[in-house]
């Protein structure tokens, strides 16, 4: 439990800007890296495939693809509903 | 196919020719035995008639060479330019295939790079949420931040369903991985 001290009206003021608030703003950036890190990993994992393949390659790349896409795209919108909550958090302070 | 046909063809005709050489052989003795007869007198026209007949007939023999000769030199000359084309159309087809191995190479290594950037991802995210659920217990045994705690919960709820969907990611791009690899194996024969 964080210190706290008294207002003037004599009643216990907690600084939920810095206990609470502050760090959970931390945790939002470090989870916006995050996920500007997972669009990264996404995209190269929905990259084109290298020229040159074979049929054969070219259907498996097209499968993987097509397997991990969605997932990827709810991931995605995952991260975005987190940073709106974030944003959502510091308003109903 | 039509080659072990044709290869089989050629194979009869040159041994037809043993056939023809060895014939020419003994009739080479009968022709010395109809020569010899002549010589000595003994023939009459009938010798002279076959030995004529036998000549023509083996001119006729010889220009059938000479115009087989000529046609397998022609021949010859072609299916050597054949098989070059098809030297050249095998180089291709081994370029062709190594081009292909180095290519579904990269794609096992790009696929191998964006499991290892999503690993990271996947711990940068437990890590967050660690943190999180500690400012969120702390929230909570506080209990003077009910009004904001709801809220915490939210978000903690959203990172933990977003773990989990990381791990569902790594089960299905496992498998996709591996079916990869297992593609390149076969084709690299390693």
């Amino acid at each position: 439990m964080p210190p706290s001290n008294k207002n003037d009206s004599g009643n216990i003021k907690v600084d939920f800007q810095k206990h609470y608030l502050g760090p959970a703003e931390a945790v939002a950036a470090k989870i916006g890296s995050v996920h500007a890190q997972f669009q990264k990993a996404a995209n190269a994992i929905i990259a084109p495939p290298p020229p040159g393949l074979n049929a054969a390659d070219l259907a498996a790349h097209a499968d993987y693809v097509k397997i991990l896409k969605k997932d990827l795209d709810l991931m995605d919108g995952a991260f975005n509903e987190l940073r709106t909550m974030f944003k959502h958090l510091k308003n109903a302070h | 196919m039509a080659y072990p046909k044709f290869a089989a063809t050629f194979k009869s005709f040159a041994d037809s020719l043993d056939d023809i050489i060895a014939f020419e052989q003994q009739d080479a003795q009968h022709r010395k035995g109809l020569i010899q007869q002549i010589k000595s007198g003994e023939a009459d026209d009938s010798v002279v008639k076959e030995l004529s007949e036998m000549a023509e007939d083996r001119l006729a023999c010889l220009r059938a060479v000479n115009s087989m000769t000529k046609r397998l030199e022609s021949f010859t000359a072609t299916f050597e330019k054949w098989q070059q084309q098809a030297h050249k159309d095998r180089e291709l087809v081994l370029r062709g295939m190594s081009a292909g191995d180095a290519a579904a190479k990269r794609l096992a290594r790009q696929v191998e790079d964006a499991e290892h950037h999503m690993k990271e991802v996947r711990t940068g995210l437990l890590v967050a949420l660690g943190q999180f659920d500690t400012i969120t217990k702390n929230l909570h045994a506080d209990g003077r931040g009910r009004h904001l705690y709801p809220h915490f919960l939210k978000i903690q709820r959203e990172i933990e369903l977003l773990a989990k969907r990381l791990s569902q990611y790594f089960i299905s791009g496992g498998q996709t991985s591996a079916r990869l690899e297992v593609l390149v194996s076969l084709l690299t024969n390693d």
